[in-house]
């Protein structure tokens, strides 16, 4: 595991302005997502503890000093994490669509442990698609379903990591859904 | 949508998402004017706001949650219409089925897997995994019935369906005292156990996985886990990750390390736990990661009466605390060796025997005492359970016990698997026998060389030569050199237990594994015909039962062991046709029985063992009699079945299920009696009753083709029994309504013996036609037509290739005396 420091450094050097410390972040948050999901995932059931939100907060913990940044730098820590999460899931779904069509399936490392958890009668590249959409129209409405849905953040964690006000994370939230659910299930039945 | 429209649209549905819904109407008046469209708009994203409140809940399962409702449940799964859907949690959804294509028409419980991939692996897996829990036959167990794949790949479990409420609901719903608390987790103990000596780990047991029904606990999910475990697959020696729920998980099931009996051991301790205070030893936090591996496997448990009021901590203190705390160590070294001596404990507290569980004093804590814990080796009769026992002090010895377990396991696995599935789909059965000798053998032996000073080691040895053995023994039942294998296996066993009992000769559990032994291999000697050594070795297992009855005389399992001993060496004396020599053994017998009886009068096996006693006794008198002409020993006969039949009554009122084919034994067989002292009349009425008990039973299901059998067979004994009263027209009457009921079983079960019963009723026709002919000579016509009818029953099969050759010259032997009453009906 890399030392907590050298994330905790990255995270403060981001915050202070420095873009290129997200990047060089990412590689090593990825290794550590991967690294727990190996560990952890696999043995655990979805109904229980262990979600991919919750790996995320747990490559958190493990990543970062917690004496050394505030709440807000955990905000944006996972908020970086929730990207990476989203991309995960859907590389996995695709992975698993591909393998379908052409008979096998393979391992792929994170996103193979991932599937324990992906219900298979769900389509997350429809929910994908659908917040790609609404991403189109409203970007910052879709940065706060990526936070909130992959990143499993707080209405409060989101506000820091997106530097507007809970009440509007709280308003976009509540619309977004409506929004998304009228997208994948088609016009209600009245 | 354009952007513009879509923050037009957003602004109003906040603002109306603010109300209150009876306001709505007024602020969508209001805001949207007179624009339709967005109006339009607005409503019908409205319109999912009743499931947008569950929906996309951060914190869930990405797209878990995302549909709310309950799908309809699928018509069908696999071969199985679904009823309803009867529950739902992570994993997946349980259905309520029944077998599709009425091949049985049970109801199941059908597990639909859908957070999993259902991918080849796990299926191949799921196979291996039944044909294991093929030999989990328990009442206090589920059983697993089937699985499969769905056509979209979603793996799913059939298993028995129980009616009954979760372990823990049902003890509040009853509000059931500590007393019936443990006894309820007495019998769960048991099922576990039963598992554990197939060497068959739960590792997920929680209060969820165990219903109630009608008093009693039935385990759900067994093996499941392991199917599900990707993991585990192929590599049996690299533990794999297990799947499991975290609140009832042992430290070393979350650290992902071998598993073992320990880990049933450790769940079922907080269970214990749960059951007895309404709390867990600890809460597991969810969310973290880090958290939750260290409140298992670090922060002390609180203890029993530490979660209880005062009121039940005065109860829960002492005994039931200690026992919870020693059920839940972290350290499984220092846990129950086995969920056998964790029930035995329990015992010792519902018996008022000190308990071995005690607060963990200093010197043990410092692990001074370990040395002799490695000395409590449990009584456990598996492989399994002895991993743990052996209380390593070392991390190397901790490394080959799990190495042992591992190779017994491998070694079950080979033997009982591959060794089934090769002989399934081989022709031959040579190569499933080289691959069953090769493999086990050489795991075998390799425990062997470790064992010499060791005697936990022998006995595991011992252990593996006697599966050998019984597999051999059953597997090739036609083929007499794999007799040979199997007795070679069985002996060996038994002259390791022989050594090790030499050197340890109190040892209870080494004595009844001996014990054990030998009446497998007098069987074996049995079936391979050697009369002889049978005996013998059912004289050395009696020697044994009578040894732990004398240490134990007050242990209901010695003296029925004893009493089972006792009576199998009766039937080997039988077989060797020693009838006097067995009158004493038979009485003797019947008279532990009534001890047992009386000891335990209200376990309904007894009583019907009790019985059983009783007609053994009276057979043998019968076969006595018939041999010399003996009226007094008839008399005794009929004394005995008698008092069966009375003991019979008795349980029929309790429960007619259980005992009504026993009670229409008693009376048949009672009318053989009678009618051998020539009471024909009282034969007729004990056949009546018989056949009433029979025609009832298979009128009730029309499938059953025993009781369908037993009906013919009754109505034969009464023509038989009318013919000898002299009263020929109910003689033919009955056996011809005898010959169309072997018809009606003849379509159920297309066997070539139904047919050979049907063609043997034809002849006993004839023969009461031809016994009157020298009255009637005109009968004679009759007879030869009965006799050429079984003799063209007996043709067609023997055409067919299916009548076994000892039964060939039946032919020529009816077509005779066809053809002796055709004669005789010439000279009349």
């Amino acid at each position: 595991m890399s030392a907590p420091t050298e994330v905790t450094q990255l995270l403060r050097d981001w915050r202070n302005g420095d873009k290129a410390a997200l990047d060089r972040m990412t590689p090593i948050l990825y290794e550590e997502l991967r690294r727990l999901a190996r560990h952890f995932l696999s043995s655990e059931r979805p109904d229980h503890t262990l979600q991919p939100t919750a790996l995320v907060h747990e490559a958190y913990l493990r990543l970062v000093d917690q004496h050394a940044v505030d709440w807000q730098n955990r905000a944006h820590f996972l908020g970086v994490a929730a990207s990476m999460m989203r991309r995960v899931l859907i590389n996995h779904a695709r992975a698993n669509q591909a393998a379908k069509r052409e008979g096998f399936s393979k391992a792929i490392g994170l996103e193979d442990a991932l599937g324990v958890f992906t219900n298979p009668r769900v389509d997350v590249l429809e929910l994908n698609s659908a917040l790609q959409q609404l991403t189109e129209l409203d970007p910052q409405q879709g940065r706060v379903v990526e936070l909130r849905y992959f990143g499993g953040l707080t209405i409060e964690e989101t506000a820091e990591v997106m530097g507007i006000s809970p009440a509007t994370v709280k308003r976009e939230w509540g619309t977004a859904k409506l929004w998304l659910l009228k997208k994948i299930e088609g016009p209600a039945l009245q | 949508m354009t952007a513009a429209r879509w923050s037009e649209i957003k602004s109003i549905l906040s603002a109306v998402l603010e109300q209150p819904e009876q306001d709505r109407a007024v602020t969508l008046d209001r805001l949207c004017g007179s624009d339709g469209d967005l109006r339009r708009e607005v409503e019908s994203l409205l319109s999912f706001e009743q499931r947008a409140s569950d929906a996309l809940n951060s914190w869930a399962v990405p797209g878990a949650v995302l549909r709310p409702e309950l799908d309809p449940p699928p018509e069908s799964i696999g071969p199985y219409k679904i009823l309803r859907e009867i529950g739902r949690g992570g994993m997946g959804v349980v259905y309520l089925g029944e077998r599709a294509d009425g091949e049985y028409r049970k109801q199941v419980a059908i597990k639909l897997i859908t957070s999993g991939r259902g991918d080849e692996a796990m299926i191949r897996r799921f196979r291996r995994e039944r044909q294991i829990l093929a030999h989990l036959e328990h009442n206090g167990i589920a059983r697993l019935l089937d699985g499969g794949a769905t056509a979209e790949g979603q793996p799913y479990f059939v298993m028995e369906y129980i009616e009954g409420l979760p372990l823990l609901q049902y003890c509040e719903a009853n509000a059931l005292p500590v007393a019936g608390r443990l006894r309820l987790f007495l019998e769960i103990c048991d099922a576990v156990a039963h598992a554990h000596q197939r060497l068959i780990v739960h590792r997920d047991l929680k209060p969820g996985n165990i219903l109630v029904s009608g008093g009693h606990p039935k385990l759900l999910d067994f093996g499941v886990a392991r199917v599900l475990d990707a993991e585990i697959s192929e590599e049996i020696t690299q533990a794999g990750l297990p799947i499991i729920t975290p609140a009832y998980a042992s430290p070393e099931q979350i650290r992902g390390g071998a598993y073992s009996v320990s880990v049933d051991v450790y769940s079922l301790g907080v269970i214990f736990f749960e059951l007895l205070a309404g709390k867990r030893p600890y809460e597991v936090p969810t969310g973290s990661m880090t958290e939750m591996v260290r409140v298992i496997c670090e922060q002390q448990p609180r203890r029993l009466t530490e979660a209880v009021d005062e009121r039940a901590r005065r109860r829960l203190r002492g005994d039931l605390e200690n026992i919870a705390a020693k059920a839940i160590e972290k350290d499984p070294r220092r846990r129950y060796s086995s969920v056998d001596e964790f029930a035995a404990d329990i015992r010792r507290h519902l018996e008022g025997i000190p308990v071995r569980a005690r607060r963990a004093t200093l010197a043990y804590r410092t692990g001074k005492f370990l040395a002799r814990h490695r000395l409590a080796v449990p009584a456990g009769l598996a492989a399994a359970v002895l991993i743990f026992a052996f209380a390593g002090t070392t991390w190397w010895e901790a490394r080959r016990a799990e190495r042992r377990f591992q190779d017994v396991r491998n070694l079950a696995h080979s033997v009982m698997f591959e060794l089934h599935d090769s002989i399934a789909s081989l022709p031959g059965a040579t190569a499933a026998r080289e691959l069953l000798v090769a493999r086990a053998l050489e795991y075998l032996e390799r425990l062997a060389r470790e064992s010499e000073s060791d005697p936990s080691l022998g006995r595991e040895v011992a252990h593996g030569y006697e599966r050998i053995g019984v597999v051999q023994g059953a597997v090739y039942e036609s083929n007499l050199g794999n007799y040979a294998a199997a007795l070679d296996s069985l002996k060996k066993s038994d002259a390791i237990l022989e050594r090790l009992l030499a050197r340890d000769p109190q040892n209870d559990s080494l004595r009844h594994d001996r014990f054990r032994v030998l009446n497998r291999l007098s069987s074996a000697y049995g079936a391979a015909g050697d009369h002889t050594r049978a005996s013998e070795s059912a004289a050395r297992s009696l020697a044994l039962a009578e040894a732990s009855y004398r240490a134990h005389p007050l242990e209901l399992s010695a003296l029925s062991d004893l009493v089972a001993a006792v009576s199998r060496y009766g039937d080997m004396l039988a077989d060797e046709e020693k009838y006097e020599e067995m009158v004493p053994v038979r009485e003797r017998a019947l008279q532990l029985t009534e001890q047992l009886a009386s000891a335990d009068p209200n376990t309904p096996d007894i009583q019907r063992s009790l019985a059983l006693a009783h007609k053994k006794l009276a057979a043998l008198y019968g076969k006595l009699a018939s041999l010399s002409h003996d009226a007094e020993r008839l008399e005794k006969s009929r004394g005995e079945y008698e008092r069966a039949l009375a003991i019979d009554q008795e349980r029929n009122r309790k429960d007619p299920n259980e005992a009504q084919m026993d009670l229409s034994f008693d009376y048949s067989d009672l009318g053989w009696v009678l009618a051998r002292e020539g009471q024909n009349r009282v034969a007729l009425d004990a056949n009546f009753k018989a056949l009433a008990i029979r025609v009832d039973r298979s009128n009730k299901d029309p499938n059953d083709v025993r009781a369908a059998r037993f009906v013919a067979s009754s109505q034969e004994r009464i023509a038989a029994t009318y013919g000898r009263l002299g009263d020929l027209s109910n003689s033919v009457k009955w056996a011809r309504l005898a010959i169309a009921q072997w018809r009606k079983v003849a379509d159920l079960d297309r066997g070539w013996s139904t047919n050979v019963e049907l063609a043997d009723t034809h002849a006993e026709l004839a023969e009461t036609y031809e016994s009157f002919a020298r009255k009637h000579r005109s009968l004679y016509a009759s007879a030869g037509a009965e006799f050429d009818q079984a003799r063209a029953l007996y043709s067609a099969l023997r055409d067919k290739g299916v009548l076994p050759k000892a039964l060939h010259p039946k032919i020529a032997e009816y077509a005779a005396a066809a053809q002796r009453c055709r004669q005789a009906q010439r000279a009349n």
